[in-house]
């Protein structure tokens, strides 16, 4: 191993499948796969024929397999992936052309194959002058290349080099389902890609094959060469190409820690949140896409503290319609039941604009007409999206939030369009949950400071610490040089947070956190402390937190509460509970880890 | 009320129908619609748009038509069950797809 003497270099992406694994590169190019081409004899037609029919067959087999397994770990949704390339292989058309080739112009069954593909996707081009569907010319040539390499690997004559002998990891620009159908899965043992999100195919066959990916690597492939050794690590989304001695080390000790934690974690699974002395906070978890749902029901959330719903906004042509909504809403919604699920209705404008509405170029976006504000000003966008809502609580128990909230007027409005729309509701006999409670994002400065008025408005609050901080401190915690000065230790966020959870309390609402804070163990100390009744975060923090809670009396934290309001500087504030933690970390240990209660 | 759409021919049946979701014709409605006109195993359906005729259970027809938006499709059908081979495409082109 030549580890030793090169340095390692990591790479960061996004983690889509969990594990680590260590093994060699594979460097997977479909660009660079030759496929072979030759001429046939005549006597070898009917042979080549037969080859063509075996290697459909067998490729057939191979995605079926599995778009099976997908069926089985998500559902049939995400498995319809494989439709398109599973018809190719049957396409009656294309077939015909193909033997017809093969027969005619003695080609043999990859370069017939091929070739007919061409000839499809140029007449495709010429069909049109619109540039969009002419575009396609190249998905088209896409699917038919990688189908035919599907059909050259299912070829007995090829020697394919997709079989492997020893564990590999598969790096590539990106991956399709009938790239990965050609792979040996006995031995790849994980995927990384450049390109790519949560729901890229990549994502969705990894889960499937319950194999670490990380995906969105960035220009990786001009740093990587076939053979290297690498640690891929789909916990934190990352590969180390040319791991030394201690990386190695390091990688495995923590896929033993992984290991040990995931059994943990199923301990703690069932078991809730509460503090020695009997003080309950409920953990939720933060989520994006709907298939994230079993991921975060398995760390044991108790509900979804914040949907985001700008996804179903942002990758499509147009809007999405009520009913586009209501479907993704009601399977949300249904599938935490009888958590409760709060979806914070649209948060665009700022980083992410939506360009149907044409939203005038702002200097300063996140100051700007976004969130409620945007959707007070686009009232139709607005009642679509709350009809979608409204009309899925009636299937589960949903909640709807709204963020950017400024002052007690724009709850006001907000509500009277809400009103409005659950009269027309009552109108049309469709049914929705006449409780739903209703709540606002406490992320402004100016709302945490009026937090007792805005309570006698809403059902709950949920405090966004991360524009919170943002927008008191006056930091873009994008900008580096800056970004040091966000800091969520600052007295005057203690200080905010503090006051929205009194107000509440005094109004008799309950009061959640969504920010990335959620899920520091010393920021969650302070937060119970001050007596938040839930805390929302990324799943995998949640059973850190829940081991925390489990482990501390209220009473503890309420005087480490107390006294930093002494305090002056965020440093000492972090200073003293860090060894506040400590010292309570130190008497867990006398105790078990599990069963504190 | 599709099938109010539906209308005898010779040997079985046709509907028109105009694209009405977005993008048109592209991969995924164009496999949905391979995959509905592929049940209809001993019915032969095809797709005709500006006199061009495909198989409507081939995908590489069916994006071949490179129907987008607005365009009108004829749909016919012969052989079993023709009638609700028509309808059933009918509804799912009309339906956007489930994407509008």
């Amino acid at each position: 191993m030549t580890g030793e003497s090169t340095t390692p270099s990591i790479w960061h992406g996004i983690p889509v499948s969990p594990g680590i694994q260590i093994g060699k590169l594979y460097i997977y190019d479909p660009a660079q796969t030759t496929i072979s081409r030759r001429f046939i004899r005549r006597g070898e037609i009917e042979q080549e024929k037969t080859r063509l029919a075996d290697a459909i067959a067998k490729a057939k087999e191979s995605l079926l397999d599995l778009r099976g397994k997908v069926v089985q770990s998500l559902d049939e949704a995400h498995a319809s992936i494989f439709d398109p390339q599973l018809m190719l292989l049957e396409d009656p058309l294309l077939l015909d052309r193909t033997y017809e080739r093969i027969e005619q112009q003695q080609q043999n069954a990859a370069m017939a194959f091929t070739s007919v593909v061409q000839q499809f996707a140029d007449q495709f081009a010429s069909l049109t002058t619109d540039s969009y569907i002419a575009g396609r010319k190249v998905d088209i040539m896409d699917l038919g290349k990688r189908v035919s390499q599907l059909l050259a690997s299912a070829d007995p004559e090829t020697t394919n080099s997709l079989q492997f002998t020893e564990d590999v990891i598969i790096l590539a620009s990106d991956m399709s389902p009938s790239d990965t159908a050609q792979m040996d899965h006995q031995h790849v043992k994980g995927f990384a890609t450049e390109l790519g999100g949560p729901t890229s195919h990549s994502a969705i066959l990894a889960k499937a094959l319950e194999i670490p990916c990380v995906v969105g690597l960035g220009r990786v492939l001009q740093d990587a060469r076939p053979g290297q050794v690498a640690i891929i690590d789909g916990y934190e989304g990352q590969i180390v190409l040319d791991p030394d001695q201690r990386e190695l080390a390091r990688a495995k000790s923590r896929r033993r820690r992984h290991l040990a934690y995931e059994r943990d974690l199923q301990k703690l699974r069932t078991l809730s949140a509460e503090t020695v002395d009997g003080f309950r906070v409920e953990l939720a978890a933060n989520v994006e896409l709907p298939i994230e749902i079993p991921h975060v029901l398995a760390h044991g959330a108790e509900g979804v503290g914040l949907f985001r719903t700008e996804f179903q906004y942002l990758e499509r042509a147009g809007l999405p319609t009520e009913e586009d909504l209501f479907i993704v809403y009601k399977k949300v919604v249904e599938s935490v039941a009888p958590h409760p699920v709060v979806f914070r209705t649209i948060d665009l404008g700022g980083d992410k604009f939506l360009s149907t509405l044409q939203t005038a170029r702002e200097v300063n976006p996140f100051m700007g007409l976004r969130a409620i504000r945007l959707c007070l000003a686009h009232p139709g966008v607005f009642k679509t999206q709350l009809r979608a809502l409204l009309r899925a609580s009636a299937f589960g128990n949903a909640r709807i939030m709204f963020p950017m909230i400024s002052s007690v007027r724009e709850v006001l409005q907000a509500k009277a369009i809400l009103d409005e729309i659950r009269d027309d509701l009552r109108r049309e006999g469709r049914p929705f949950n006449e409780e739903i409670q209703i709540g606002i994002m406490i992320e402004i400065p100016s709302a945490a400071v009026c937090a007792d008025s805005l309570a006698r408005e809403v059902d709950f609050f949920s405090i966004g610490t991360n524009d919170l901080i943002q927008y008191t401190l006056a930091v873009d915690r994008g900008n580096e040089q800056v970004a040091s000065l966000y800091d969520p230790f600052h007295p005057a966020i203690l200080r905010l947070i503090r006051t929205t959870i009194d107000a509440a309390h005094r109004q008799g609402i309950w009061v959640g956190l969504c920010g990335e804070i959620a899920a520091n163990p010393l920021c969650a100390l302070l937060l119970v402390g001050l007596g938040i009744n839930e805390l929302s975060m990324g799943a995998l923090a949640i059973p850190e937190i829940k081991r925390l809670i489990r482990g501390i009396r209220l009473a503890d934290a309420r005087r480490i509460c107390e006294e930093i309001y002494s305090l002056r500087t965020s440093s000492d504030i972090h200073a003293y509970v860090r060894e506040a933690y400590r010292s309570i970390q130190r008497q867990r240990r006398k105790s078990p880890v599990v069963g504190t209660s | 009320m599709t099938l109010s759409k539906v209308q005898n021919t010779d040997t079985g049946h046709c509907a028109r129908v105009v694209i009405c979701n977005g993008l048109g014709l592209h991969l995924r409605p164009a496999s949905q619609l391979v995959k509905l006109a592929s049940r209809f195993e001993t019915c032969e359906v095809t797709l005709t748009k500006n006199g061009q005729t495909i198989n409507a259970k081939s995908i590489m027809g069916v994006i071949m038509l490179a129907a987008e938006q607005g365009s009108e499709i004829l749909i016919e059908a012969h052989g079993d069950a023709s009638a609700e081979a028509v309808a059933a495409l009918v509804e799912m082109v009309e339906g956007g797809f489930g994407e509008t």
